[in-house]
């Protein structure tokens, strides 16, 4: 986000780590509070609320952090993300919650190493890469598409831009085709959000079956 | 390591030998959630400070983009990936209070140690040693808040502690830089780290171990303690809903580390 920011939006690092840290930061701490809390509230009468309420959280995330993506003010962007963020992080409570319901006391600290293990290494590795590498993929392709022959992104804009000595029409460019591949890369990254949403819905299927079979083992 | 020693437990349980904490009511175990959030929180601002001070730390110190990269991310991951696991099944059978208490102490000790740091290697190693510690953190944490939180609650709970991610990324991004910029990236890690180790001598002071004596989980030979957690993965992984909602989770993260 911070680097979509800067290329987009020309604000400067500093100016970019706050906005980043209070919209992002703030909201997901309140949807995470939220999430954990409406989920036991309505779970305690029907268990596949666990589920549903990220199912929802996620389907509304996912149009407002499109919508984040593509507005052209920056406040309005950091404001549309501070929502988004808000609706994705009320899956995160419930999610950990279930998680510690269906396994029994001496393997509660096994259970959350291993989704989180699984979390690091799928999600932190894989996310970043995944998306750097659409957006390069996305910068080829439109680059391609202006009309422009010859060398591709990576050479044309070494680092995302120009050589110094290129033309002010190479720079131009470079600007453009990056601001542009960075959108398309986070939007479809974004879709994820939205296939995510449909796991949880077809969780909540059986679930209330799942943890009452653990509730009874443990009793 | 099967279900011998949850029917043991069990009827213990029946035989009202709860610990004395366990789902105790009433505002002691509220605190202790937002204490373990204040340790979850400082796990998260150690963990994201390096991404916070990389561009200082990569001018002063001739870092390439690949060398910082290992520093934000590989280093930090594949001791966390590798050690989370074992710390969690020590926290199955030893004292939780303690675990946090000594990983906390090195993960905060050695985010601080950072700044005395004066090369790639160095830094590299002690950021690996954040991660082994970082690891431990929240494994322990759970099973402990489950301890105090019956199982309607235990959503609200673990809600509660992991707003410590937000709480971290906020004071990194904004204790960590404000003091990197008027002080220098060695005096943001000695910032954020140090107070790790305050807070871990209040955890240990203040957070009882809910578990009664006698009843924490058996030793268990290696390959006992691989079979115990095949057993779990297949619980939470191969049964229909709970792989869903863990296959979600993943996605959903995936994506956000993305953007």
């Amino acid at each position: 986000v911070p680097a979509f920011f800067s290329r987009v939006f020309d604000l400067n690092y500093a100016a970019i780590g706050l906005v980043a840290a209070l919209t992002g930061g703030a909201a997901v701490g309140v949807g995470l509070v939220a999430g954990g809390f409406i989920a036991d509230f309505l779970g305690a009468r029907r268990a596949s609320w666990y589920a549903l309420v990220p199912a929802a959280g996620l389907a509304i995330a996912t149009p407002v952090y499109i919508a984040a993506f593509l507005q052209g003010d920056w406040l309005m962007t950091a404001v549309l993300l501070g929502l988004a963020g808000f609706f994705q992080y009320l899956s995160f409570g419930p999610t950990l919650g279930v998680i510690q319901n269906v396994v029994t006391d001496h393997r509660r600290a096994t259970a959350t190493a291993l989704v989180y293990v699984a979390l690091n290494v799928v999600a932190l590795g894989g996310g970043a890469l995944f998306t750097g590498w659409l957006i390069d993929r996305f910068a080829d392709l439109n680059l391609a598409h202006s009309g422009h022959e010859g060398p591709s992104f990576r050479l044309l804009c070494p680092g995302g831009q120009a050589l110094a000595s290129a033309a002010e029409a190479t720079r131009a460019l470079c600007r453009s085709t990056l601001a542009q591949s960075s959108r398309q890369g986070i939007l479809v990254t974004l879709l994820f959000y939205a296939w995510a949403a449909v796991h949880y819905v077809l969780g909540s299927m059986g679930l209330e079956r799942q943890m009452r079979g653990t509730a009874r083992s443990e009793v | 390591m099967t279900s011998a020693p949850e029917v043991s437990r069990a009827s213990s349980d029946i035989d009202g030998q709860r610990g004395p904490y366990r789902y105790a009511p009433g505002s002691y175990r509220y605190g202790v959630a937002l204490l373990l959030m204040l340790a979850y929180t400082l796990n998260s601002a150690d963990r994201t400070l390096i991404a916070i001070i990389g561009q200082p730390l990569k001018m002063d110190l001739e870092l390439s983009d690949t060398q910082l990269g290992a520093l934000v991310g590989a280093a930090f991951a594949a001791l966390y990936a590798i050690s989370g696991i074992p710390i969690a099944r020590l926290a199955e059978r030893f004292n939780r209070v303690n675990i946090l208490f000594s990983v906390m102490t090195v993960w905060s000790g050695l985010t601080a140690l950072c700044g005395a740091a004066t090369g790639f290697t160095q830094l590299l190693l002690l950021r690996m040693g954040v991660g082994l510690g970082e690891a431990g953190c929240s494994p322990a944490a759970h099973s402990l808040l489950c301890d105090y939180f019956e199982p309607r609650r235990r959503a609200t709970a673990l809600s509660i502690y992991s707003c410590g991610i937000s709480l971290g990324y906020i004071l990194s991004a904004i204790a960590g830089s404000y003091v990197a910029m008027h002080f220098g990236w060695r005096a943001a890690c000695v910032a954020i780290g140090a107070p790790g180790v305050g807070i871990a001598l209040l955890v240990k002071w203040f957070v009882k171990e809910p578990r009664p004596a006698g009843s924490a989980a058996p030793g268990a030979s290696l390959a006992q303690e691989l079979a115990e957690l095949a057993s779990v993965a297949r619980t939470i992984l191969l049964r229909w809903p709970t792989g869903n909602l863990v296959l979600g989770l993943t996605l959903s993260s995936f994506a956000s580390q993305g953007v």
